[in-house]
């Protein structure tokens, strides 16, 4: 049998995605963990849903309602399966390779949808010093710990990054018993959404340190402490600032990186700016019928965009069919952290675009404006525009009638 | 050469504090300073290899206090044990070793002071199998390190350990350099070394598409191998064990017992050992050993050494071990390249007979295809500090980013550093006891130690038989077995091979490590093998879930459960490494109930 | 004083100099300002053992918020419960958790 649509990835882009292909297409999807859910079945705090539900749910509860809407269909679903290889055929078809306990095996299909998550920046990727003892995880080895292993990983921590799953894991540490001496955070502004730090810091009367880093571990086989220093504008260390912090954890929440290694095996362009493929308003790479969404493409801050682009993207592989291209480039400046889709296919819909962007720096009372070959076309004013937080609109581009030849720019202004 | 007068007046203008005295052929210092290079300093000062052993420089650095690094527990497991061999150290030279007296009928126990084999500088290297260019004639590194080279062939056959034998190359910056290649040449029959050969761009650029721009040609040293350190040394282990020797991990020796000449027990931290003989394979520490059994004539001072690991996918930057030849300094340096021939013929010299006693490191393609770069050379008072540091990470990545051009530091995956054992006299102590006749040194172990285990091991165990001959005759052991069945890695694996496989064993079929694509049989095969591996590292370095770019984010819990659940122990008491490093503390809740 | 919204992700920054709150961009923003100046409350999300070694805690939460004082007692309560049947999702756990008027919900599917 040959698959309309392969998903590979059970989390919630994986999720939405197969749910929205089903409509009209045969879709498989697989999932390399025993239950579907991805990082959800671990994210037991609340806060999803509140705009694909209208209500405030907790990871698994997220999950669980697209779990039970996929048993509505019949997605074809393979759990414990790893993809060990995709590959291109002549035909365009790709062949699938899986592993899994029954053996090895291949599939073919038509399209594939990576929604493979992302991962979390390690200790040695932030070059952190010192001895290598046990007690540095990153949030989500934490998370994964105390949520579903249910252990403790620390009695004192010192949590590094002020990224979502690290504010989380302060609270969630704090309520089960352990001592969270502080966050500390090398920029100058906090990296996780604001009621984030309201309600898992101020809540617990966690300190946050801005502008401070961890330089260095202590302990050779259990962490013992750790230094910690403050930094200048330029993120170095100021000399004469260090100090010593017993603790036996060091928990990193220091970024996430989209998961793409098959994407690169595929010969995927990137984009330098999300770390995730390049991809049109279809959510398609440059390599015809594989797509990409969720976390794979880009770090979402909320799960509901996640679950909105999948959709998207689920709909648009199941309804695939090879067009010749007519790419625009999307130009966006320096003051955005990015913006996709980096380009517009002239030779499918372009009515129905939604712009996922996130601003490079704090900026208040900015103007986002979209310009065409020169000309103002649209307008938008946003109070604030944080990088932690990402804003999403949907553009009509068909509205401008672009042409091949059209530039593309977006621009923010102060 | 220096006399004993000479030797002191060098000594006292590092210092005026410094006691020098001779006694039994050694050179002795004793004393206190301030600064650990000037106790280094001294020690070099007091080489004097024509009139003395060696140099036992017991200077005492001001404010530090040397720490050997315990198990932390106390029982009396081995306590009474009589074997004919103890084997102290369990690092590659003490496994070769152990696995060569298990080819013979003796009853051989190897005692570590570590969780597991492989922790020390055997897991903390290159992998590189060395030719030996940079050798001496009559050094002992020189003969053990051409005897083991050519042993590594048939060895990783035998053990199921990869092994690749694809050349090192030193690259030359200018194209005349290559009136050179004859001194090279020249160096390598002195050496007995085959396979030294001049490549042009082109040849250079057919094996190392991504050699550097500036490389206008290279000396290939074909005899040049790399191997995984540790997956050799457990390798080792593993067959030692399988042939009947006993490994008394987490037992670290703390006195002797000597009476005339002759070592009559052994105290570690787990029970008094009666053996017949002891070898001392202590790597860092084989100086503290053959103090306790009053054989020492040499002196360790650890030199630091910092590697850098990156991404598989960055692998192909060096398919060998690429490394800069001694004069092809290249501008961004910061250093003036040599001017002219001779000079460059002096720079070439002052290599030969280098005293920075490091190549200057490489960009090596690892056994396992990952790309090491490093390492850089630091003398350190503590044998076991293996701590890393931002400025010398940042200088390693510098200087082979000339060599590895498209190197980007956001590459990297992991960092690590090691202690190497070096003696003052820059050589290894291969030898029968001096002073105690029940001893045999296979001490002051550093590059090119892995490449010469193998050869050391042999004359060991020839040794070892020879003593031992006196007690009744040594057999050979009618049961060995030279041949070990390596942990299958399964992603390595044809399809079917592998399909097969899992239908025998379904957990083969569960992938636990994504980044390396390590299944969960894979890894209950390391838990369950002839060295157990009891720990994530222990796991890690068998069959290397957490050694991938996650560097263990997701599977470590999912290690821990399978390790707990193997051992049949709680998750709290699965370890990192040692005692003490214990990953969790209980569960969060109902742990009352 | 200047608070931030944690009801939605819009997080609305909120005043109330001059006596009026301002700032928000809907009704709930306006009740968690009052209710944060009065009784503050939160939904507490946590996990409960269980008996069962495929899944030894369950993930759980108040089915709505509770005051925020209380959140330590509650976590005290928690300690001490067990699972020992397979629940599903949304099932409760303790009708009226500490004479709150809300329940303790399991939030994953134990039969999964």
């Amino acid at each position: 049998m040959i698959y309309d649509v392969t998903v590979i990835g059970g989390g919630p882009a994986g999720l939405a995605a197969a749910v929205s292909a089903s409509e009209t297409a045969k879709v498989l999807l697989i999932e390399r963990e025993a239950k579907l859910g991805g990082i959800l079945k671990q994210c037991i705090h609340d806060g999803f849903g509140l705009i694909t539900f209208k209500e405030k749910l907790s990871g698994p509860e997220y999950s669980g309602r697209f779990i039970d809407m996929l048993r509505q269909t019949d997605v074809h679903v393979s759990l414990l399966t790893f993809v060990t290889s995709v590959e291109k055929r002549d035909d365009g078809l790709f062949r699938i390779s899986l592993v899994n306990r029954d053996g090895v095996s291949e599939v073919l299909s038509k399209t594939i949808v990576l929604a493979t998550g992302c991962r979390e920046r390690t200790a040695k990727q932030i070059f952190i010093q010192g001895t290598r003892p046990a007690g540095v995880f990153t949030a989500g080895t934490a998370q994964h710990f105390v949520n579903l292993s249910g252990q403790m990983p620390t009695r004192k921590c010192v949590i590094l990054g002020s990224g979502d799953i690290g504010l989380i894991m302060a609270r969630r540490l704090t309520l089960e018993g352990a001592e969270v001496e502080g966050v500390y955070e090398v920029k100058s502004s906090p990296s996780g959404l604001t009621r984030n730090i309201h309600q898992c810091l101020n809540d617990f009367n966690i300190p946050l340190h801005l502008s401070h880093t961890v330089t260095r571990l202590f302990g050779e086989r259990r962490l013992e402490g750790v230094e910690v220093a403050r930094v200048d504008d330029k993120m170095k260390v100021i000399k004469g600032t260090e100090r010593y912090i017993p603790c036996d954890a060091l928990i990193l929440s220091v970024g996430l990186i989209p998961e793409n290694e098959l994407a690169e095996t595929l010969g995927v362009s990137m984009d330098g700016r999300t770390k995730g493929p390049a991809v049109d308003q279809t959510f398609m790479t440059d390599v015809d019928g594989v797509f990409c969404t969720g976390n794979a493409l880009h770090v979402n801050d909320l799960v509901d965009y996640v679950t909105e682009c999948a959709v998207y993207t689920g709909k648009n592989s199941a309804n695939y069919c090879k067009t010749d291209r007519k790419n625009v480039i999307i130009k966006a400046g320096k003051e955005f952290l990015y913006l996709v889709p980096s380009r517009l296919d002239l030779s499918k819909n372009i009515a129905d675009t939604v712009v996922y962007f996130r601003a490079a720096a704090d900026m208040n009372n900015a103007t986002l404006k979209l310009k065409i070959d020169g000309r103002e076309v649209l307008t938008k004013k946003y109070p604030f525009l944080r990088p932690p937080e990402m804003e999403r609109l949907n553009i009509d581009f068909s509205a401008y009638a672009p042409g091949e030849k059209s530039e593309i720019e977006f621009s923010i202004e102060v | 050469m220096a006399d004993f007068k000479t030797v002191c007046k060098n000594i006292a203008k590092i210092s005026p504090d410094i006691r020098v005295r001779e006694d039994r052929g050694l050179i002795i210092l004793e004393g206190e300073l301030d600064k650990w290079e000037d106790v280094v300093a001294a020690g070099q000062a007091a080489v004097d290899k024509k009139r003395y052993l060696g140099v036992i420089n017991n200077i005492k650095l001001k404010g530090f206090e040397p720490r050997m690094r315990m198990p932390g527990f106390y029982d009396d497991a081995y306590d009474g044990i009589a074997p004919d061999v103890l084997i102290i150290g369990g690092g590659v030279v003490g496994c070769a070793i152990a696995r060569e007296l298990s080819a013979l009928s003796l009853n051989t126990v190897l005692a570590e002071k570590s969780s597991d084999v492989a922790t020390g500088a055997s897991s903390r290297n290159d992998g590189c199998v060395h030719v030996g260019i940079d050798l001496k004639p009559g050094q002992v590194k020189l003969k053990y390190n051409g005897r083991g080279n050519e042993m590594y062939t048939a060895l990783c056959a035998d053990l199921g350990v990869p092994f690749e034998r694809k050349g090192h190359i030193l690259l030359f910056y200018r194209k005349w350099e290559r009136l050179l290649a004859p001194a090279f040449r020249a160096v390598a029959r002195a050496n007995k070394i085959k396979g030294v050969e001049y490549i042009n761009e082109k040849k250079l650029k057919e094996l190392e598409p991504y050699a550097p721009d500036w490389a206008k040609g290279a000396m290939l040293m074909k005899s040049g191998g790399i191997v995984s350190p540790y997956k050799l040394t457990v390798a080792l282990a593993e067959n030692a064990a399988v042939n009947g020797v006993g490994f008394a991990l987490d037992t670290a020796v703390t006195d002797m017992e000597v009476q005339d000449g002759k070592i009559v027990s052994v105290t570690t931290n787990r029970g008094k050992i009666y053996p017949k003989l002891v070898i001392n394979a202590a790597g860092v520490y084989s100086d503290f050993i053959a103090d306790l059994a009053g054989d020492r004539t040499f002196t360790i001072h650890p030199r630091k050494g910092i590697n850098f690991i990156f991404d598989k996918k960055v692998g192909k930057l060096s398919n060998t071990s690429l490394a800069k030849s001694p004069f092809a300094i290249v501008p961004d340096d910061g250093v003036e390249p040599p001017k002219g021939l001779i000079n460059k013929i002096k720079a070439f010299k002052d290599m030969v007979n280098s005293k920075s006693h490091t190549k200057g490191g490489g960009v090596i393609h690892t056994a396992d295809g990952n790309l090491l770069v490093g390492p850089n050379a630091i003398e350190v008072p503590d044998k076991e500090d293996y701590t890393t540091d931002i400025d010398s990470l940042n200088a390693i990545y510098r200087k082979q980013k000339q060599t590895a051009q498209r190197l980007k530091m956001s590459d990297a995956i992991t960092y690590f550093a090691g202690t190497r054992a070096a003696t003052y006299e820059e050589d290894f102590v291969v030898r029968k006891g001096i002073f105690t006749e029940n001893i045999i040194e296979a001490a002051g172990i550093q590059s090119p130690g892995l490449t010469a285990a193998p050869a050391i091991a042999q004359d060991v165990a020839l040794w070892a038989a020879e003593y031992l001959s006196r007690f009744g005759k040594v057999e050979k052991n009618p049961s060995f077995n030279p041949v070990r069945k390596p942990i299958p890695h399964l992603a390595e694996l044809d399809s079917r091979t592998r399909d097969e496989m899992i239908k025998k064993n379904p957990d083969y079929g569960v992938i636990v490590c994504r980044c390396e694509e390590i299944s969960k049989g894979e890894i209950l095969d390391a838990v369950r093998s002839p060295v157990p591996a009891t720990t994530v590292d222990a796991v890690k370095r068998r069959v290397r879930p957490g050694m991938g770019r996650c560097q263990g984010g997701f599977c470590s819990p999912l290690v821990v459960k399978i390790i707990a659940d193997e051992l049949n122990i709680s998750p709290e008491r699965v370890l990192k490494g040692d005692t003490g490093s214990n990953i969790l503390f209980g569960k969060t809740k109902g742990g009352e109930l | 004083m200047e608070l931030v919204c944690i009801a939605c992700p819009n997080s609305c920054k909120m005043n109330n100099d001059g006596g009026v709150i301002t700032g928000f961009k809907c009704p709930r923003g306006k009740k968690f300002f009052e209710d944060e100046l009065t009784c503050p409350k939160r939904t507490v999300c946590t996990t409960v053992a269980t008996s069962f070694a495929d899944m030894p805690v369950l993930p759980c939460r108040t089915s709505a918020d509770i005051p925020k004082d209380r959140i330590f007692e509650l976590m005290d309560l928690v300690k001490t419960l067990r699972v020992d049947r397979r629940l599903g999702r949304g099932e409760i756990i303790v009708k009226n958790v500490l004479g709150t008027g809300v329940d303790l919900i399991s939030t994953a599917d134990m039969s999964e």
